[in-house]
């Protein structure tokens, strides 16, 4: 399978990536499309510098979109559901850290190398504080995988709060996932297994 | 896309055998997964025989066969499942589908040599996939209990009898078994083989890989149901309201 198609499946399996203007030296992004485009622009600037930069240097380029276009506390709020209220402050605080962490590394991580991919933007619906925007990976040979960015508005604000590709919602796989290990094994099983895969991540390059 | 998004599906869906278990009615958890506990057993079952002895066997199938060879491979047996795929354009009443895709079995069951090669997707048919858990969601069927098949892997009340008209509706099936079982074994081995990234990106991704693929497999299969336009999208629902839930479901 070759590296095009790699991408269209990784994606399904990945999430949240996201950068802010700020990152490019401009002011605050007026809408939630700017966050989305940046994102994009950010995602092939990493997978641009592919091997010169390595792993390390791609966690660089993306951090700081990650970090500050995501909405971690929603994103983290929505997977974990009722047990979010369970857990104290101390354990939300990591929770929200652990998940930044984690889709930094995780697009670090698969966006490694270019192969004439593209971003475009092909529907958006907004209305009030909400907005979902469709876009497509389109890769060198015309294959397209969907790509729907959820964003809310929050303190005059956009973040991305869920990616969804192919129809397959990234906060719905977490919050299964997550769910049971909590349920079974308590969240610090939780989190230490989420710091088992970061460092997976890291170790793979 | 739909290649790949097939190919998605047969990770989650597995390799090929007919089984059929009656709808019984669902009693329904948080989950819809009365039988977890069962499931996650034959899970556990399905992945070390993987592990051991069928990923073993694609990888070097992929080591010993050049990808041309294994992309005429992967041609030939989409091809010679697509009446499944025609026959079920009948059942869910999609003519302009049903036209389309019987051109396609025509297009390369001829010039594609047989299913060899695939000149109908430049043309303009690219390959589909309808079976009968589809057909059934579209007749109104609920989904009913997640059900995780030995040696299949996901499956759910509604679907679990689509692999069977799959085997009948296959040509392949009513040849001598001296030609269908090596045939059966080597579609098998190229299907796993096709999906070797998609797994490993699994392993890697995956925190809980049973419910990973049950979440992924459910969400996919609907997916496929509206072929990626469900008429409720969920738009809507995020849009206007302001809870979280909206938040984790739209199309």
């Amino acid at each position: 399978m070759g590296k095009v198609n790699f991408y269209r499946i990784a994606i399904f399996f990945l999430v949240f990536s996201t950068f802010t203007a700020r990152s490019w030296g401009v002011d605050d992004p007026l809408n939630g499309e700017d966050i989305v485009t940046n994102l994009h622009d950010v995602l092939l600037m990493a997978m641009k510098s592919e091997k010169n930069a390595g792993y390390t240097g791609r966690m660089n380029i993306i951090k700081d979109v990650v970090s500050e276009s995501f909405n971690f506390p929603l994103i983290s709020k929505v997977v974990l559901g009722d047990k979010w209220k369970k857990l104290s402050n101390e354990h939300k605080r990591e929770f929200v850290r652990v998940m930044t962490t984690l889709s930094i590394a995780t697009y670090a991580h698969y966006f490694s190398s270019y192969s004439g991919q593209k971003f475009v933007i092909v529907d958006r619906k907004s209305r009030n504080n909400s907005l979902a925007l469709g876009t497509s990976l389109i890769s060198s040979n015309g294959e397209r995988t969907s790509l729907k960015y959820l964003l809310r508005k929050s303190k005059n604000r956009w973040f991305i709060v869920n990616v969804i590709s192919e129809g397959i919602s990234d906060l719905s796989l977490k919050k299964a996932e997550y769910s049971y290990i909590i349920e079974k094994e308590g969240v610090q099983s939780l989190l230490k297994r989420l710091r088992v895969k970061i460092k997976a991540l890291e170790e793979l390059g | 896309m739909l290649k790949n998004r097939m190919q998605l599906k047969c990770l989650l869906s597995a390799l090929c055998i007919a089984l059929f278990t009656g709808c019984a009615s669902t009693s329904k958890t948080a989950n819809n997964d009365p039988h977890e506990s069962m499931n996650r057993k034959i899970y556990a079952f399905n992945d070390t025989l993987d592990k051991k002895f069928i990923e073993p066997i694609a990888k070097k199938y992929v080591t010993v066969t050049p990808a041309v060879v294994r992309k005429g491979v992967t041609n030939f047996f989409d091809n010679a499942s697509y009446l499944n795929t025609i026959t079920n354009d009948i059942l869910q009443g999609k003519p302009k589908a049903f036209f389309k895709d019987t051109g396609r079995f025509i297009v390369n069951s001829s010039l594609g040599i047989g299913g060899l090669f695939d000149p109908a997707t430049s043309l303009g048919m690219p390959l589909r996939e309808e079976d009968l858990g589809q057909t059934f969601g579209k007749w109104g069927a609920g989904e009913g209990a997640y059900l995780t098949l030995p040696f299949m892997g996901p499956s759910s009340y509604r679907d679990v009898s689509a692999p069977v008209m799959g085997i009948f509706t296959n040509p392949l099936t009513y040849l001598a078994a001296v030609v269908t079982v090596p045939a059966g074994v080597v579609s098998a081995i190229n299907t796993r083989a096709n999906l070797l990234d998609a797994s490993r990106l699994r392993d890697q991704a995956a925190l809980d890989p049973y419910a990973f693929v049950r979440e992924a497999w459910r969400q996919q299969r609907e997916y496929s149901l509206y072929d990626g336009n469900p008429p409720g999208d969920g738009f809507d629902d995020f849009i206007d309201g302001e809870s979280d839930a909206a938040i984790l479901r739209i199309y």
